[in-house]
């Protein structure tokens, strides 16, 4: 034997674990002839001696009351169960719904969305019929801000076209951004002071619009004053914030300062 | 009866307590639960581990014995495996133990050193070998830990050990060479500081 194949051993030798008699003969007269495995061999020795003692000495247990606490965990698991007035539930997996219901319910929940898809696209067909006849069958707080006589007139038409054709909810609901008024003096802070708003066209045409967008900007007094507005000449250099009404076709339609 | 339970194999003392038997349960547990409990202990070098890791094992035989496989190993071996289980969760959850890299215990396992002290534990006594050798098993990483335990510390052979590990036999057979070369060295590297500890002059007290 080689020291190699005694190195593959030496731990079943020194364990004492099972290992064929020749194989155990061979491995002893390498030792008894190579110093290196015998010191080997005894080292292994050793370290078994080692670690029986240690084994040994380890007499712990599980502690008395576990074995209590199991033997009651395991008594109310064998008891059997209480009987009751009603059936008790079953032990059993619950039961499968059939393939065919479970086909049938999702024929019919196909058939729901479908029906729903087309009543959508109806009622969004009827509103765009709508949008394109009465263009301002809006409510009267969405009509054109030109001055003061042209707001009633739009509102007072458009009350009575609204009293009138009965036009479709959603067509009195534009989708975009509608200049009220109300809307703007309601959005602005408490502590500022606006001016009424001040046509800035006189051509009653240019100023008719269906909606439009209050942009708050601020703008040189100077401009304003050479537009012919009614500012202070003396802070010309200065700055003033101004709401401006501005039609979807992109043209001023008014102007009021903010203070 | 309790005289004729005592005398009963494990696996017919598994059948009675499924069917209901306490006392079947109870030799059971007898037989059982203090190596369950060694191995748990010497595993986690824990007190309290190790008595949760006995409880949770017999509370899970009550739950799943059934599902015990004769074919597979002794009912022994499936405690020992559910204890496994779970000491290598609770080791892995907790990574309070020092594990040493394996590469540089086989470099030192070479070592000529190494070779020429026999008895790593010769300047050792009975109480700092204990210690020592408690110490050097729990330093090592689970998988050569555990197969110290149960093959030098349990007694059990490699069949046995691989039964429970879930391993071939070769495996833990070479897993053991290497884990006992690592525990030499560590106990040697302990027996070298004691010594040295020891040898330390003493600085004079005037």
């Amino acid at each position: 034997m080689r020291c190699e194949e005694f190195e593959r051993v030496v731990t079943d030798l020194a364990c004492e674990f099972l290992i064929e008699a020749a194989q155990r003969k061979r491995a002893l007269a390498h030792a008894r002839a190579c110093a290196r495995c015998a010191a080997r061999l005894r080292q292994e020795r050793a370290l078994s001696a080692a670690l029986n003692v240690a084994a040994n000495a380890e007499t712990a247990q599980a502690p008395a009351g576990m074995k209590t606490a199991l033997l009651a965990a395991f008594q109310q698991q064998a008891a059997p169960a209480p009987v009751t007035r009603w059936p008790a539930p079953s032990k059993q997996a619950p039961r499968r719904v059939p393939r065919w219901m479970m086909a049938a319910a999702a024929a019919l929940m196909l058939l729901a969305i479908l029906v729903a898809l087309q009543v959508l696209h109806k009622q969004s067909a009827v509103e765009s019929s709508a949008n394109s006849q009465t263009p301002i069958a809006q409510s009267p707080n969405s009509t054109s801000v030109t001055d003061k006589q042209d707001v009633q007139k739009k509102v007072q038409a458009a009350v009575q076209n609204d009293k009138t054709t009965k036009a479709p909810r959603a067509a009195r609901r534009p989708m975009r951004p509608v200049f009220r008024p109300e809307m703007a003096s309601r959005n602005r802070s408490s502590t500022e002071t606006v001016t009424e708003f001040i046509p800035l066209t006189t051509l009653a045409d240019a100023t008719a619009m269906h909606s439009g967008t209050v942009l708050r900007v601020e703008v040189p007094r100077a401009s304003l004053i050479a537009m012919g507005l009614p500012l202070n000449a003396e802070r010309a250099h200065e700055t003033v914030k101004a709401d401006i009404v501005v039609g979807d076709d992109g043209l001023a339609r008014a102007i009021r300062l903010v203070y | 009866m309790k005289e004729a339970l005592a005398t009963t194999n494990d696996e017919t003392l598994l059948r009675l307590m499924m069917a209901g038997d306490s006392e079947a349960f109870a030799a059971l547990y007898d037989r059982r639960q203090a190596g369950v409990y060694r191995f748990a202990l010497r595993m986690s070098g824990s007190h309290a581990v190790a008595e949760d890791v006995t409880q949770d094992v017999f509370m899970a035989l009550m739950r799943d014995g059934n599902q015990y496989d004769s074919r597979r190993g002794s009912v022994a071996a499936y405690l020992y495996g559910m204890a496994r289980n779970r000491v290598l969760k609770r080791l892995a959850r907790d990574r309070a133990f020092v594990s040493m890299s394996d590469e540089a215990d086989d470099e030192m396992a070479g070592d000529p050193r190494f070779v020429n002290r026999e008895d790593p534990l010769a300047e050792l006594s009975r109480g700092e070998t204990i210690a020592a050798v408690r110490q050097a098993i729990l330093a090592l990483p689970p998988h050569y830990r555990e197969v110290v335990v149960l093959c030098n510390m349990q007694e059990m052979n490699y069949e046995q050990a691989a039964a429970i590990i879930g391993c071939p036999v070769g495996t833990v057979r070479s897993r053991l060479h290497r884990a006992r070369a690592m525990l030499i060295n560590k106990l040697r590297a302990m027996g070298e500081a004691e010594e040295s500890e020891r040898l330390k002059p003493a600085r004079c007290a005037l």
